[in-house]
């Protein structure tokens, strides 16, 4: 059962086993698994419902949709980072671009090995891996799909002999190439949470409440006893209806920045003094390029290729295009050079490149607002910048006629002759116009409870009866798309709960 | 007993229902002037599109309320500045007694392209904000699309039975 706050018209007052807060990549699994273990499970969901029928295709319209401040979400910082994150059932899931990796082996090795993380090996995590690959249906992109843009950065990175390939995604048969997965995928093929785990877990008898804003958390003798917020209208988000949920386990999965910012706000699970610390976000810049020929970067998936020659310098380049109005944003100039450009948007290539980041935010909860404060480092900056001069490199090896690497101070580059100034230039961060989509790590799991907010199985060391199953529980970048890493880990961590829930329900 | 720690209500963000989508008069007569010279001066008319053609204004404009209005109200503030700030940039940063939206197109787009090259970055990343925010309104207005080469198609339609939404 889907509830969204059209169908309720009085306040809401529940019970159940275990409440679920939040119902992306870890809400979703966690939620399904649970109740497929036999247990009641009941889903809270500040955002809406939406399915393929309300999905249109155009970038403007769905932001405003199904993305917190219509997309306009930023870290403070100099530059301020661009950070997108969904709000509603299906969470990140149902706007992203669908790519999946396992976690890399020697992230994994690292968190057992230096963290001390037990039962985080690759080798034990293997068949948490399996189930979510299997029941999201990961698999590479099928080659009539990947599209123009993605065919010229693999000529471009064969000429070079970098290191490519071809991305894989969870996506089923249906997939043909809008272009628009980041807004709602309109041949429900993208396997996002509100098409799989969710609807899975709803068949088994879960109920989900979409429109529900948990605001409040109320402690008791070290256990989270109930949570209070507040049911929003459907169409205009006002508030409605009060909220009360009792529970005999909680589990908060509101994603990197809506999880710390709620604990901030209630003042709880902060003994640590972790809470909101330890932000990375995988920043990324964009590079696009020129070419004589008809791209139409939005025919295809659009993040359907990779290029991972810098993996070891922690530097991934992946499919960065969309519709018009999304690439709009992105196009260098004003004036004319820009309209020219803009006239031009067929022609033109796009790709991003991100890094595994060693730079390390704070999420904040002020004025009311989660407030991400992130001020990158030389070392990441300086790892953009070379990944900027490479994407560039291929690009003209691609036969590029003009390169945008969006800096500042350089434009646009008109041969591979000028890569020579790309290369001497000592690039600042305030340069560079950077965006990012992986937030992780502001509730980080360890095993000391003096220097992390979770245990390795995600319980919270300060409540007897909570756990977090989402992004911030991460301790280090990924290098990599995290999706995957955190169904895997909510699989993980789901069935850990199930085997001991009456240990943690009569704590 | 139970504790329930005192926290301040939730901001409530102010969502104009669709049933009142028509344009939304969120913007003054003198904000509405501002927004359209910058947009004149920041996406000129070349090769047959123009931002300034009657059917194609009324449409992205409409679409640029709408955006305001659903804002959070600091950010709807923060733009409404930014167009102050615009329509007195010739004064603060060249020191010329002119208002923005009165210059020539020519003399807008020097203007702009004075932000464009500032070296100070927060000038530069106000222009991008706003210039992001007039494009995306400007290029989802079908008709634009179209004629940049975005039909809402896909690249394969070898399941033409799913309906097209």
């Amino acid at each position: 059962m889907i509830v969204t706050g059209r169908d309720i018209h009085g306040d809401l007052r529940i019970e159940t086993e275990v409440c679920v807060i939040g119902s992306g990549a870890g809400g979703a699994v966690m939620a399904k698994e649970l109740r497929e273990a036999g247990l009641e499970v009941v889903v809270l969901e500040e955002g809406g419902h939406f399915t393929r029928a309300d999905f249109n295709r155009e970038p403007f319209d769905m932001t405003r949709l199904m993305y917190r401040d219509g997309g306009a979400t930023a870290t403070i910082g100099f530059p301020p980072v661009l950070l997108p994150l969904g709000r509603t059932v299906g969470g990140s899931t149902t706007i992203n671009s669908g790519t999946c990796f396992r976690t890399p082996d020697y992230v994994l090795d690292r968190w057992e090995r230096e963290l001390g993380l037990a039962d985080t090996s690759p080798r034990t995590m293997e068949r948490f891996f399996d189930r979510v690959e299997k029941i999201q249906k990961i698999g590479e992109v099928r080659e009539e799909l990947i599209g123009r843009n993605a065919e010229l950065v693999r000529r471009g990175a064969q000429r070079l002999g970098y290191s490519h390939g071809t991305l894989k995604r969870n996506v089923n048969e249906n997939c043909r190439g809008c272009g628009v997965c980041c807004f709602g995928c309109p041949s429900d093929a993208k396997m996002g949470m509100h098409l799989t785990y969710i609807p899975a877990g709803v068949g088994l008898g879960m109920k989900v409440y979409a429109h529900c804003r948990v605001e409040r958390l109320a402690m008791r003798d070290g256990r989270l006893e109930s949570v209070e917020g507040t049911v929003l209208d459907a169409v205009t988000r006002r508030p409605k209806h009060r909220l009360h949920v009792r529970a005999r386990v909680f589990v908060l999965s509101g994603g990197t920045i809506m999880t710390p910012y709620l604990l901030l706000r209630n003042g709880l699970f902060n003994s640590s003094g972790q809470v909101g610390r330890n932000l990375t976000i995988h920043p990324a810049v964009r590079v696009q390029a020129l070419f004589d020929e008809d791209v139409y970067g939005w025919r295809g998936v659009p993040q359907s290729y990779f290029v991972d020659q810098f993996k070891d310098l922690g530097i991934m380049m992946e499919g960065a295009h969309g519709p018009p109005s999304l690439m709009c944003t992105s196009v260098p100039f004003i004036g004319r050079k820009y309209a020219d450009l803009l006239a031009r948007i067929r022609n033109l290539a796009a790709f991003g490149v991100m890094v595994s980041d060693t730079t390390r935010g704070r999420v904040h909860a002020w004025a009311r607002r989660p407030v991400m404060i992130y001020q990158i480092n030389r070392y990441d900056t300086d790892r953009l910048a070379k990944g900027l001069l490479e994407l560039s490199r291929i690009f003209f090896a691609a036969g590029a006629r003009e390169v945008y690497p969006t800096l500042h101070n350089l434009p646009i580059l008109r041969s591979p002759d000028e890569l020579v100034k790309l290369e001497r230039m000592k690039i600042k961060r305030r340069f560079l116009e950077m965006s990012a989509f992986h937030p992780l790590g502001t509730c980080r799991m360890g095993k000391d409870p003096r220097t992390s907010v979770v245990d390795t199985y995600g319980k919270v060391h300060d409540a007897k009866n909570a756990f977090i199953s989402d992004g911030s529980i991460f301790p280090t970048s990924l290098g990599v798309n995290p999706q995957e890493t955190i169904m895997a880990f909510s699989t993980r961590n789901a069935e850990y709960l199930a085997h001991n829930f009456r240990r943690f329900a009569n704590a | 007993m139970s504790s329930l720690p005192a926290v301040a209500p939730e901001e409530t963000e102010t969502v104009p229902p669709p049933a009142a989508a028509g344009p939304l008069s969120t913007l003054s007569e003198a904000e509405r002037r501002i927004i359209l010279a910058f947009a004149e001066a920041a996406i000129p008319p070349v090769r047959g599109l123009s931002i300034s053609t009657t059917h194609v204004q009324h449409k992205w404009l409409s679409k640029f309320e709408d955006l305001l209005a659903r804002m959070p109200r600091e950010q709807r503030r923060g733009i409404r500045s930014l167009l102050r700030l615009i329509e007195y940039s010739p004064l603060i940063f060249s020191l010329r007694p002119a208002r923005f939206s009165r210059l020539p197109l020519e003399e807008r787009e020097r203007q702009l392209q004075g932000w464009e090259g500032s070296h100070w970055l927060v000038r530069r990343l106000l222009l991008l904000a706003l210039k992001a925010i007039v494009a995306m309104c400007y290029t989802s207005v079908e008709e634009v699309a179209a004629s940049l080469g975005y039909a809402r198609d896909c690249l394969s339609h070898h399941r033409s039975d799913l309906p097209r939404t």
